[in-house]
């Protein structure tokens, strides 16, 4: 392992449950991030994009494989030290106020005295705190929540930040400021690791991605190479996830798998089931050659938006 | 190596701290303290007005006032117990705190350390309110002080067992057990009196007074076992000997014996 890197993730595999209900959630991914990288990790829900974050943190024993952070395993506390982390869903100690759980956040860091009190006022400050202080964690709204995790992850300017949709639950400023936030850390030399939906925020910031579909690693590389002859992210993303089979991996077909029976026709036999969301294995039904051999009126031309969305 | 064993102990204390500030917040300390209060100084007062049958007044006031500390430390030791971390793992903050430079083992002991401070603040309060009673009541020879330490020593292993239970199950399922727990704790000792009142003899009165000295009660060590042939003289009255330093530390191994299998047990779960 490189001094340049800091995360390095060979053959990481992940079943949960037991026995005949296993449920496999990586296949054997391989993953490298630099030093002063912004690193993105895309993929559908329930890819597999959240357990590895957790592997990364040690919150999960690897069924095999192997992940060094900072050239040391998951769960030793000098790698995770060097680290801040914001959940999807971020969780506190219901009944304390920001700013204790701020104190105990950077205490638990390693911080005391003066540098805490200073980088606690700092992020009761830029994320907008201070309007809340005299609310409790339980009482915080979901966008709030959402700030205190972010704060608690900047707190102690980690070398690396693990951020699991950090804008999830942000208003427009909100997502601005966390976005400049993260700019601002590698540009002192900080390494992020980014797990997101929003694919335009990934374009904007992010140096390299790695798309992770059903368990594995399907792509990687810069993002400026995916994005050559002017593509969008979403293009590539969509074309390399419905190349590597459309669903999440988990049911039937790599496709949602539905609790409810399949269909039934008029006829009383089971019918097909509806096939699997992004599956390329059904060829777009063409429209009728002409549509003046259909009885009433003639069918309009075809859009390119859903009528909902026409403008 | 010092500086490492200062620093896991300083990440202990920081989680019993925060976890005090929490119970504070929370306004149950205070509420625990509030009840505790009024149990002992109500059922104390009401005990030397109305003395119960052929108990002395000074008996009667000790007999109520013992049994509203129990009846109390059983419920503020499952109030506290089922949430140890119960709503830590229900909300995630659990992982807000393994995330960081701490460990399981460090989060649970800390986690637990505070709410058994939590009770012993609160068992104070309630010993002091007693004090203060049988101060007014001008009875300097009457104490509880002996039925406190016992009390709070037999809920500190009885939380130890809960953060053990709390690992592998649900919160209701902690309480109840919680609650079967301090029941059978409680009451082992009696086991002691039963074989001799009964005269049990034989494999039974040898798996009894085993269970006798497994049991984590503080009144129950190998010590008291051992003392069956001299309480038992043909007597069929038993009258319990006070706990020991031996008591403490077998009880005391209770206690870490059940932190120690609830980490290694929640090293295994993901979070």
């Amino acid at each position: 392992m490189s001094q340049d890197t800091i995360v390095e993730i060979v053959g990481l595999h992940q079943r949960f449950g037991r026995r005949t209900r296993t449920v496999t959630a990586l296949a054997g991914v391989d993953l490298t991030v630099r030093r002063g990288e912004i690193f993105g990790l895309l993929g559908r829900n329930g890819a597999g994009k959240t357990t590895v974050v957790k592997a990364l943190l040690g919150l999960l024993r690897p069924t095999s494989g192997s992940v060094r952070v900072f050239g040391r395993e998951p769960g030793d506390a000098g790698a995770r030290a060097r680290i801040g982390y914001s959940p999807e869903e971020p969780g506190f100690p219901r009944y304390l106020y920001p700013r204790q759980i701020l104190e105990l956040c950077g205490a638990l860091s390693g911080m005391t005295g003066a540098a805490l009190a200073a980088a606690v006022e700092r992020q009761l400050t830029s994320s907008e705190l201070q309007s809340v202080a005299g609310r409790q964690a339980r009482q915080l709204s979901k966008g709030m929540a959402q700030r205190l995790s972010l704060a608690q992850a900047f707190l102690h300017e980690p070398e690396l930040l693990i951020l699991d949709e950090p804008t999830a639950d942000l208003d427009p400023i909100g997502r601005r400021q966390v976005r400049d936030l993260i700019v601002a850390v590698r540009a002192r030399g900080g390494t992020v690791l980014l797990n997101s939906h929003l694919l335009s925020e990934v374009e904007r910031m992010c140096d390299r991605v790695a798309i992770i579909h059903a368990g594995r690693v399907v792509r990687e590389g810069a993002v400026d190479e995916l994005l050559a002859g002017d593509r969008e992210l979403e293009d590539v993303f969509i074309e390399v996830v419905e190349g590597a089979g459309g669903g999440t991996g988990y049911g039937p077909a790599g496709g949602w798998s539905s609790p409810l029976p399949p269909p039934v026709d008029p006829t009383g036999q089971p019918g097909t089931p509806p096939p699997a969301l992004g599956a390329r294995s059904d060829p777009p039904v063409p429209p009728p050659p002409d549509s003046r051999t259909r009885s009433g009126p003639p069918a309009p031309p075809p859009t390119e938006h859903p009528p909902w969305l026409a403008p | 190596m010092a500086g490492a064993v200062s620093g896991r102990l300083r990440t202990v204390a920081l989680i019993a701290r925060a976890t005090l500030i929490e119970q504070a917040n929370r306004r149950l300390l205070w509420w625990l303290a509030g009840v505790a209060l009024a149990l002992v100084v109500g059922l104390a007062l009401l005990g030397i007005i109305h003395p119960i049958a052929e108990l002395s007044t000074r008996d009667t006031a000790r007999l109520f006032a013992r049994s509203a500390a129990g009846f109390y430390t059983l419920i503020t030791v499952i109030v506290l117990g089922m949430g140890i971390i119960g709503y830590d793992l229900d909300s995630g903050a659990a992982i807000m705190f393994v995330s960081r430079p701490v460990s399981r083992g460090q989060y649970l002991t800390g986690r637990y350390l505070g709410n058994a401070l939590t009770l012993a603040i609160t068992l104070g309060v309630m010993g002091l309110g007693t004090f203060v009673v049988s101060l007014v009541g001008g009875r300097t020879d009457w104490t509880l002080l002996y039925d406190f330490i016992v009390l709070a020593w037999n809920a500190a292993v009885v939380l130890a067992v809960m953060v053990l239970l709390t690992v592998i199950a649900g919160m209701i399922a902690t309480a109840i057990i919680g609650f079967i727990t301090w029941e059978v704790v409680g009451n082992t000792y009696l086991l002691i009196g039963l074989i001799h009142a009964h005269e049990i003899t034989g494999w039974a009165a040898r798996l009894l007074t085993a269970f006798v000295v497994i049991s984590p009660h503080v009144l129950s060590s190998p010590l008291v076992a051992g003392s069956v042939t001299s309480l038992n003289g043909g007597q069929t009255t038993f009258v319990m000997p006070g706990p020991t330093l031996p008591d403490f530390v077998w009880s005391l191994a209770w206690i870490v014996g059940a932190l120690a299998v609830a980490t290694a047990l929640f090293r295994r779960r993901a979070l």
